[in-house]
């Protein structure tokens, strides 16, 4: 792996992987595997697990793309957290493995023309894949008492609610899942198929921007790149196959820019997050135990879950920050009694990923829909439904003044008053299907009208899945790769 | 100075000053009242501290997103001045903080947005600051229950 020493100005390969994140590194893995000679390009640092102990703030500056600021311009803007590191969103994320739902797939079957996409078709990556990286849901005994606590207010209502299969091995619950395992058991990219594909031979190169891919009529040649951080250097790598696995967001960009367009960065799908915070009458030492053992169910076929969220006084603080300067500082004297949880729904409308003339820059934006907003209501009624039949005393919805509220009848005036969508809070942590299947790309992730130039990584869902997407990524990047190694 | 060699530099100096100078004022207002961990003296030194990280922060940011959050902090700070008389960086406290509400619920320019951005930057300073962890009495990293036994899993 090299970072920013020698710089030749020109590389040779013959398989050019653009991005190391779910799908990157799925590609780059086996293409390795297979005997290919392999370059992966990664935009930001090679971050070792042992730095992973620092404090938060600095590594949301080291591991997230724009330090965690980026924001999907829409009425109101919502917040969107990539990873742009080594392993890519892979090291910030709670590693939640679920497996394509089969009404997903269905629906990509039938509305996208991708017959051969079937469930069976997907099932031998999902088996490979958790054996690979240790999925499983978490010991019971080792969940945290909100999850415990959610878990038992579903149950009085009679909703179901499942174990959460998570990518570890041995965690030791540090809590520390959004910026990067400390101790190496969440099983990222850069701790599992990164280490496989350096073993077989491919070659990363970080702090690697892709500028441009090179195009000869409908071949890609290569791409040329900016490598370093201070004093950037230009080189070329010429490849015979390019994998642009750059995320949902810089994917199309890179494309557009690249002069490739047909279909590309308008259908960006979102999973929208609602941050609740609650409060119980008794300590209940959120820092303790899995976080996010378990999930609210019942409304999956909405695209709905709930679940606890990763705790910390940063997030608990950033969770409350829609209620201004007010509340924090009580809630934070009594952080030992509050959870963090989450209410995350499949966005009913599509985003796009823009590109302004002379900005370097992706522009994502998203508006939210009257669907969205009905939807957004709905799922923070009955987040407030299981979260007092939890036994929480108080609440802090993600709406903007709204205060606290002590019971589910204040919460139902609360979110019906809600007119100005702007005071919504908004968070998303999955964007997909901004180069979709079935329309920019074919069948194998063959981005339309070339013959070499591919898409493998959460551009190339058809839409979005609904439920945490990096399994169904790199189920989907394995079954492309096995289609184009066995062609 | 301005017109010499050195024009360019001492204008984006002055710009940056000034940009401190409404950010400091954000950073005072925002930065919630009765924090453990923060009073007297430690408060001013940290709202110092807070404002020049947040500016190194959007210093990494891309050229076109600084760019915008900068027009749109110079834009707050004279809006005040038609709103409550006088700029933002040169009211005292509680026109300041007056003028935070009003201007989240201005419809056209998204101020709403930008005191959103300035409100998480400065809660996440202030929950990242030790003395405030300590304060409030956060098992750390280093020394929660967790990670002892996960070091001494691992070896």
């Amino acid at each position: 792996m090299t970072d920013e020493s020698y710089t030749p100005v020109q590389l040779d390969c013959q398989d050019l992987v653009i991005g190391s994140g779910a799908g990157g590194a799925t590609t780059a893995m086996q293409l390795a595997e297979s005997g290919r000679n392999v370059i992966v390009l990664e935009e930001g640092r090679h971050v070792e697990t042992e730095a992973f102990r620092d404090g938060i703030s600095n590594l949301m500056d080291l591991l997230f793309r724009d330090a965690g600021l980026t924001p999907i311009i829409g009425r109101p803007s919502i917040a969107f957290a990539e990873g742009k590191c080594l392993g890519g969103s892979t090291v910030i994320n709670g590693a939640l493995m679920w497996r394509t739902p089969n009404s997903v797939i269905a629906r990509w079957q039938s509305q996208y023309g991708l017959p051969d996409l079937s469930v069976e078709a997907l099932a031998p990556y999902f088996d490979m894949l958790e054996r690979d990286l240790s999925i499983s849901p978490q010991p019971e005994k080792n969940a945290n008492r909100q999850s415990w606590l959610l878990e038992k207010g579903a149950a009085s209502l009679g909703w179901e609610t499942r174990l959460t299969p998570r990518a570890q091995i041995n965690c030791q619950n540090t809590n520390r899942c959004p910026t990067g395992c400390p101790t190496g058991a969440k099983q990222s990219m850069l701790v599992s198929f990164i280490p496989r594909a350096v073993k077989a031979g491919a070659t990363f190169i970080c702090n690697a921007k892709a500028e441009k891919i090179l195009m000869s009529g409908g071949r890609a040649t290569g791409v040329q790149i900016l490598h370093g951080d201070d004093n950037p250097k230009n080189i070329s790598i010429r490849a015979e196959r390019v994998f642009v696995c750059c995320g949902p967001i810089q994917t199309p960009f890179l494309l557009k820019r690249s002069g490739i367009k047909e279909h590309v960065g308008k259908t960006l799908g979102l999973h929208l997050n609602l941050k609740i915070v609650a409060q119980f009458s008794e300590d209940i030492d959120p820092v303790k135990g899995t976080i996010m053992s378990t999930q609210i169910s019942e409304f999956a076929d909405q695209g709905l879950y709930i679940g606890g969220s990763n705790f910390d006084p940063i997030y608990l603080a950033l969770s409350l920050a829609p209620h201004g300067e007010d509340h924090v500082t009580q809630v934070m004297r009594e952080w030992r009694s509050s959870a963090v949880f989450v209410a995350q729904l499949r966005a009913s409308g599509t985003g796009r990923v823009r590109q302004i003339p002379f900005i370097d820059q992706a522009n994502p934006a998203y508006q939210v829909t009257a669907e969205d907003i009905h939807r957004i209501k709905l799922s923070l009624l009955r987040a407030a439904e299981a979260l007092f039949a939890s036994g929480a005393r108080r609440l802090f919805l993600p709406i903007a003044g709204s205060g606290p509220q002590y019971d589910l009848a204040a919460c139902d005036r609360t979110i019906e008053a809600l007119r100005d969508q702007k005071r919504l809070d908004l968070l998303s942590v999955h964007a997909m299907g901004s180069v979709p299947m079935g329309r920019a790309l074919n069948d194998g992730g063959r981005v339309v009208g070339t013959e070499n130039l591919y898409v493998n990584d959460a551009s190339m869902l058809p839409d979005a899945t609904g439920t945490n997407p990096q399994l169904t990524i790199m189920a989907m990047a394995m079954r492309n790769m096995d289609r184009i190694l066995n062609a | 100075m301005l017109g010499s060699a050195s024009g360019p530099v001492y204008i984006t100096e002055m710009f940056e000053a000034h940009l401190k100078k409404i950010t400091g004022g954000l950073v005072a207002s925002l930065i919630p009242k009765g924090v453990c961990g923060l009073d007297g003296n430690s408060r001013d030194a940290f709202q110092q501290q807070t404002s020049t990280a947040i500016f190194r922060r959007f210093e990494k940011l891309p050229t076109p997103t600084r760019i915008a959050i900068y027009v749109l902090t110079i834009l707050f700070n004279l809006f005040s001045l038609v709103v409550i008389g006088k700029t933002f960086s040169s009211a005292d406290d509680l026109a300041r903080t007056r003028f935070i509400r009003l201007a989240g619920k201005i419809p056209v320019i998204p101020f709403a947005d930008l005191i959103r951005l300035y409100r998480a930057l400065t809660f996440l300073a202030v929950y990242n600051a030790p003395t405030v962890r300590r304060a409030i009495n956060f098992p750390e990293l280093e020394t929660s229950d967790n990670l002892q036994h996960s070091t001494r899993q691992l070896g």
